[in-house]
């Protein structure tokens, strides 16, 4: 009688009785994982997250380099030569 | 209308480089190859500059010439050495820059891996920080093409990374693994 009752108010508890343990503890029913196991969804957006860092860090990084010798003499070569004759 | 002073238009290219740079070097994954794109770009850049109209967004004028320029040595280069499974692409690892203070050896492969579309777009979108608007207009395709290139690139690449990270595939359970078959029947087609 008392399992009943506690049943109708505590709805996980009845979940959990009519699943096994060991399949209520891994399914996406809002548990954790076990230990252990990875919980694909938060990995993903863990990793999505870590991603994008990555991907701006990586970005930014080669943006502060200083311009390579070859670019800045090709510009120097380029301007020296003027403007190609093509606004007449 | 008169055109703008060499050394101005100059000091605008040279203002444009790193990011250039950048994109180039994500996209081509070798820096020499890379440096040579660049390189290849100004050049055009300047003897086209009749086509450019002062004020606009030159970053953005030299990007495109950028990737046209690629995508025609990529179909030159298939067309000499054709990898379907883009095998070969993926071990054209991108040397780490002489100035590297990190290395991003793991993303740099995962990138190389990418389909190039796929490439591209993370690296505008997820990369240089660009709208996917400002990205499909650059790319010269829909927004909404735009949007899918990037969410497959960042399902490839997150993927490659977990493989990286060590994650068993067969731990995955039921519904789990589920989710993984479907997200992995996306990943087949790479366009």
């Amino acid at each position: 009688m008392a399992k009943i009752l506690n049943s109708a108010t505590d709805p996980g508890a009845a979940k959990a009785e009519l699943v096994s343990p060991d399949l209520h503890a891994r399914t996406r029913g809002g548990s954790r994982a076990p230990r252990g196991v990875p919980d694909v969804h938060s990995l993903d957006s863990d990793l999505r997250a870590y991603l994008g860092a990555q991907l701006r860090a990586m970005y930014h990084e080669i943006v502060s380099d200083p311009v390579p010798k070859r670019f800045l003499q090709l510009l120097e070569e380029l301007a020296r030569r003027g403007r190609p004759a093509d606004e007449q | 209308m008169s055109s703008e002073s060499s050394p101005k238009v100059k000091e605008d290219l040279l203002a444009a480089i790193p990011r250039l740079r950048a994109l180039a070097i994500g996209l081509c994954g070798k820096m020499d190859q890379a440096e040579d794109l660049v390189q290849e770009t100004l050049v055009r850049a300047w003897a086209n500059l009749s086509s450019f109209t002062p004020g606009t967004n030159m970053g953005a004028w030299l990007y495109t010439i950028l990737r046209n320029e690629f995508y025609t040595d990529l179909r030159k280069r298939r067309h000499e050495q054709p990898d379907p499974d883009g095998t070969l692409a993926a071990t054209l690892v991108s040397q780490p820059s002489q100035e590297s203070r990190v290395d991003f050896q793991d993303l740099r492969l995962a990138l190389a891996k990418l389909a190039p579309p796929q490439r591209e777009a993370i690296l505008l979108v997820g990369a240089s920080g660009l709208s996917y608007e400002e990205a499909a207009h650059l790319c010269n395709c829909a927004v909404g093409t735009m949007k899918s290139r990037v969410y497959r690139a960042r399902m490839r690449l997150t993927d490659l990374l977990n493989i990286n990270a060590g994650v068993q595939p067969g731990l995955l359970l039921d519904t789990e693994s589920e989710v993984a078959e479907q997200r992995s029947i996306s990943l087949v087609s790479d366009r």
